[in-house]
């Protein structure tokens, strides 16, 4: 009876710790990162927040990923992007570390349209071959 | 008339057979995006004089390949490069449906820059050689290569290519194909974990009064 108690009482305090602990981007990347201001994106629902990283960005978008799994990520010429349920999180670079830009889904697809267009939405911009994919959609 | 045209059909043969064998251009990605591709990679190289390519054989045939210089289906002729250059060079080995084993990929940078990227630094990104046998190819073919102006950067090789915030997006293009949960991406296996206890308490419990001996 008690190993039995034990066990289901266990698996309870688990799943109560792991629904309801800060698993979020949003909390990962607020307690790592120093936060420097917020930007408003055009059409996004919530404003942009700005943290500073004093590592460059393949690294720092390195460190959020591996402590977020992101759903889909762009590794372009101007930085990293990943996607996330609600969230894009932006990994660009700046004169010393780089620069980590939390949007909400809509603000983050349009801040970073140039890079992730057609990628993970609709895209009005020349050839849409291999465009308008996102996570789980191959070739 | 007919010895006319089966020394055509020969001749033909003849020819097909003699030829090298080469893949088309664009063998994991199209040609639209590898024109893209090239697009970004030239304005990196304008931003920092560094030429970029990829070539990516395919069964040892050349396969995808492209540059900053001459755009897409040429191989970066690196002797045009003063300030140095970075190639994403990957083989890709596909087996016939039929036969043992399985696909498989290598990628190198090539590159005579001072710090150059490796393929390591590709890993760190989240990006494998496997990708390139994986169901987003062309994406990973994309995305190494787009890569590389980023990783020269960070090394100290040249500036970086200034991020900028798009201004004038179509009102009509949107996010689509949102993510399924984070959680449950992230913390699948804690959760399991977590239920098969809670399950396993009660199973418990049951086992062993299936083991207890009656008494009358």
């Amino acid at each position: 009876m008690v190993i039995a108690a034990v066990l289901s009482g266990i698996g309870v305090l688990g799943l109560v710790l792991v629904l309801t602990g800060g698993n979020s981007v949003r909390d990962f990347i607020k307690d790592k990162y120093k936060f420097v201001g917020t930007e408003r994106v055009e059409g996004a629902g919530k404003d942009s927040l700005l943290y500073a990283s004093d590592k460059p960005p393949s690294q720092t978008a390195a460190d959020i990923a591996d402590a977020r799994k992101p759903a889909d990520r762009r590794v372009t010429e101007s930085g990293v992007f990943l996607r996330y349920q609600d969230d894009v999180v932006s990994v660009v670079p700046q004169s010393e570390g780089s620069r980590v830009i939390v949007d909400d889904e809509e603000g983050g697809y349009r801040r970073n349209y140039l890079f992730v267009g057609g990628f993970w939405g609709t895209f009005s911009g020349r050839g849409q071959s291999f465009r308008g994919g996102g996570p789980g959609s191959g070739k | 008339m007919r010895l006319g045209l089966s020394a055509l059909i020969a001749l033909v043969l003849l020819i097909a057979v003699a030829s090298p064998p080469t893949a088309a251009a664009g063998v994991l990605v199209d040609r639209e995006d590898e024109v893209d591709l090239a697009q970004t990679l030239a304005d990196a190289q304008e931003a920092q004089g560094v030429c970029y390519g990829w070539d990516i054989a395919v069964n040892g045939v050349p396969g995808d390949r492209g540059s900053s210089l001459d755009g897409s289906g040429v191989p970066l002729a690196v002797d045009r490069c003063p300030k140095g250059y970075a190639i994403l060079r990957a083989e890709v080995f596909y087996v016939c449906e039929t036969c043992d084993g399985e696909d498989s990929a290598s990628v190198t940078v090539d590159s005579n820059l001072a710090k150059p990227p490796t393929a390591q630094d590709l890993e760190q990104l989240g990006f494998s050689a496997t990708d390139l046998v994986g169901e987003k190819d062309d994406q990973a073919v994309i995305d190494m290569t787009g890569a590389l102006p980023l990783l020269v950067a960070e090394k100290g090789n040249a500036p970086y290519v200034a991020y900028e915030a798009a201004t004038d997006v179509p009102a009509e293009d949107k996010a689509t194909n949102t993510p399924g949960s984070d959680l449950l991406r992230d913390r699948w296996p804690v959760l399991i974990l977590c239920l098969l206890l809670i399950v396993a308490g009660p199973a418990y419990l049951l086992y062993k009064r299936s083991q207890q001996i009656p008494t009358y």
